[in-house]
């Protein structure tokens, strides 16, 4: 099964560089703005996909998949065969400035704006867009009139023909050197452009496989070669919550009504709590109480602390009720897990591709698998079995990084901790998280340390310079700037086989040499 | 790429390390959840108040330079994640520390409470386990007005372990540089202590004898 993947081609950057992507796509795709006039909101939607999206829909929580590819897969479909009035019609937007006299600096801006706006709605409507008349605007650097050659005002000594000679070249100069620089930064953008296209167009692409090929077939073609293949280059956002969820399973067998039960306990515990809570206000609480409670102030605190620069699952964001609900009736379901930190994390990454209920079920799922487990328990011993397995690879894959970390006995569970615990969403830019997410539900719990090493091996040159403190702080705060390309291409490139062995049979040696005998704890991903 | 990532400054902008008189002190502050317990090291050492808070699991470090009766001092300040149930493995951070903060929350009377479980908690993980390991107490959040733990009570409990306490908030910079500067100086005079007692162990009395810390 160690099909190495090839260097993956990105897709995520579909949520492009912003991790407020989702919001903006979210809005983008809520329902009052998807079809045309009349239509009604649900009658052209078109995948086989879900009964779920439409529901969603309705509701108008445009929860799950809810970014721009999902929104193009929606156009893409229904409008094939439609105007492309909007795009075309708002073109004024150009026109308007394209009027302004050229002596301001207006028309630079606009043509900007318009490019912008042009490649935006290109993107959306027509994926081979560059017309003619657009080639044309492109490539007029207009805001270079702005420079006026004038002569002196009448009042003044007129200037003397060498001189007026020399302001026109020098005047001339400027101009074709601004021409050039536009003309220059043109082909840059129109690079950038292309580039943009070809992504939209792959996602489109690997959107209708997974659409129409993958997902009809999934236990079928889940594991062959092409599939894994597709997989690892990034899941299109329309179908990830799809695919985690049928990755992730659902061995517990919840299902929503299940969600409903736990969702309704969880919400009368809130009800009694707050009564109770300003009744005795004074009085000691009973420790067991207070204890089972706490996990729900927890919560409380915890979720306005969740992506705290999306301002979607704050107070008053629209996520925040179903963050809290998704939460709460999980301490309700597992009262022996309880809430931990961390959890919001991996909830809300869900809620953003996953309908309320799937979610929930995504969730309680995931968290039920033997490395989450050990990990929301605080099962100390184990993990630090996971520590150990995790700098075996370290040690076989980057020996010399390893040994400057020993050297300065740095601990693996410094940053593996915090990795670990939210599945990177709180310390990879968002839209790379998801990739990770969507390759750790492909290959398990492995791929968790792998993108481990994937980042350190990134790093591993500056990390050789630096001391202790300075490795502790860059790994607990990693550069924001990480791009999906370069992670991807690191992680390909570490080996996940110890001496012939892979992960799994390293973890289960490490567990035999504490607890002999003991084989209950398989930690063999499915996969 | 590498030269696209700020570069972190690799060598401390202090004295170098090998400079004799230069020491380097690890503290650790620990305490419940949501008490502020990064807005106090943040507040400390950046001089900032964050109004949104960040989740801290496992820890952070964040490093301070200052000089306590001319010695210059480093500060290696771990910060850590409060959930109770995190104690065990946040643990394992405390080995090598030398000092402690303890932190609780003025409007949760919970967190105060927990003070006990956390103290403790920590002394058994240092060894020697020591009545008098360099402790400071800090009651943050005095900028707000529901108050559940007064001053008093916590004044007497650290007074019964005698450990200073302060008054302090992360929000509005008040104390906050006093409080670190105090458990600095305190672990820094124990450190000292040790030190000497090493250089002349044979003519010291055992580490039991030794001079209580006594703080300010």
């Amino acid at each position: 099964p160690a099909a190495l993947p090839p260097a993956p081609l990105g897709f995520t950057d579909v949520n492009l560089n912003s991790r407020n992507t989702y919001e903006v796509s979210r809005r983008r795709s809520a329902p009052e703005h998807l079809p045309h006039g009349g239509t009604a909101p649900a009658e052209p939607a078109p995948p086989p996909q879900e009964p779920a999206e439409r529901a969603r829909h309705r509701v108008g929580i445009a929860g799950a998949g809810s970014s721009f590819a999902e929104f193009f897969t929606r156009n893409f479909f229904t409008k094939r065969t439609k105007e492309l009035k909007p795009a075309v019609q708002s073109a004024p937007g150009w026109k308007l400035f394209g009027k302004v006299p050229p002596r301001e600096n207006l028309p630079k801006d606009s043509k900007i704006i318009q490019q912008e706006y042009e490649a935006r709605t290109g993107r959306m409507y027509k994926p081979p867009p560059p017309s003619a008349r657009r080639k044309n605007i492109e490539f007029e650097p207009l805001s270079t009139t702005a420079l006026i050659l004038e002569d002196r005002p009448a009042n003044l000594p007129a200037k003397s023909v060498e001189e007026a000679l020399r302001h026109r070249q020098e005047y001339d100069e400027m101009v074709a050197e601004a021409k050039k620089r536009e003309i220059k930064e043109a082909h840059k953008r129109k690079k950038i452009m292309r580039e943009r296209f070809k992504q939209e167009e792959n996602i489109a692409s690997a959107m209708v496989i997974w659409v129409n090929e993958i997902l009809p077939n999934w236990e079928g073609m889940r594991a062959t070669r092409r599939v894994r293949e597709l997989w690892w280059q990034g899941l299109p956002p329309s179908v990830r919550g799809k695919v985690w969820s049928l990755a992730v399973g659902n061995e517990l067998n919840i299902t929503p009504e299940l969600y409903e039960i736990f969702l309704s306990r969880a919400k009368e515990r809130w009800k009694s709590f707050s009564e109770t809570s300003s009744e005795n206000d004074t009085e000691d609480a009973g420790a067991s109480v207070a204890d089972r409670e706490a996990s729900l102030e927890l919560i409380k605190l915890d979720i306005s602390r969740t992506f705290p620069s999306l301002y979607i699952f704050q107070k008053g964001g629209p996520y925040h009720d179903l963050l809290h609900s998704v939460l709460g009736a999980y301490t309700c379901y597992r009262p022996d897990v309880g809430y931990v930190q961390g959890m919001s994390f991996i909830a809300a990454v869900l809620i953003l591709n996953l309908e309320e209920a799937d979610a929930f079920i995504a969730f309680a799922n995931l968290l039920n698998k033997p490395c989450q487990l050990a990990f929301f328990r605080v099962d100390h011993s184990m993990m630090l079995k996971y520590f150990a397995a995790f700098e075996v690879f370290f040690e076989e894959n980057l020996p010399k990084l390893f040994l400057h970390f020993k050297s300065y006995s740095l601990t693996p569970d410094i940053y593996l901790i915090d990795w670990i615990f939210t599945l990177y969403s709180k310390s990879l830019p968002l839209d790379l998280a998801c990739r990770v997410w969507d390759v750790f539900c492909r290959d398990g719990e492995e791929f968790l340390f792998r993108t481990g090493l994937g980042i350190l091996r990134l790093y591993e040159d500056i990390l050789l310079q630096m001391d202790f403190i300075h490795i502790a702080q860059f790994l607990t705060k990693l550069p924001e700037d990480i791009t999906s390309e370069k992670l991807f291409s690191c992680i390909a490139a570490i080996q996940m086989q110890n001496s012939s062995k892979k992960w799994a049979q390293v973890f289960a040696s490490l567990m035999k040499d504490n607890k002999e005998g003991d084989k209950n704890h398989s930690p063999a991903p499915k996969s | 790429w590498p030269g696209a990532i700020p570069a972190a400054p690799l060598v401390p902008q202090s004295p170098s390390m090998d400079a004799s008189k230069k020491v380097d002190l690890k503290i650790i502050i620990i305490g419940a959840l949501g008490v502020g317990k990064t807005s106090l090291l943040h507040q400390y050492v950046h001089k900032t108040f964050y109004e949104d808070y960040r989740t801290t699991l496992g820890a952070s470090i964040l490093t301070k330079v200052l000089a306590v009766d001319s010695t210059p001092l480093k500060l290696q300040i771990w910060d850590t994640g409060g959930q109770e149930r995190f104690r065990s493995m946040v643990s394992t951070f405390y080995k090598g520390s030398d000092g402690c903060m303890l932190a609780f929350d003025v409007t949760d009377r919970e967190s105060f409470e927990a003070l006990d479980n956390w103290r403790d908690d920590f002394l058994d993980k240092v060894i020697p386990r020591e009545q008098d390991f360099p402790m400071v107490v800090l009651g943050n959040k005095i900028d707000l007005s529901d108050r559940q733990v007064p001053r008093e009570t916590a004044s007497a409990w650290c007074k019964d372990k005698d450990i200073p306490y302060f008054e302090v908030s992360a929000k509005n910079n008040i104390n906050v540089a006093e409080a670190f500067e105090t458990l600095a100086k305190q672990a820094l005079s124990t450190y000292k202590g040790i030190f000497e007692s090493y250089l002349t162990d044979s003519i010291k009395l055992t580490p039991n004898d030794k001079p209580k810390q006594s703080c300010c």
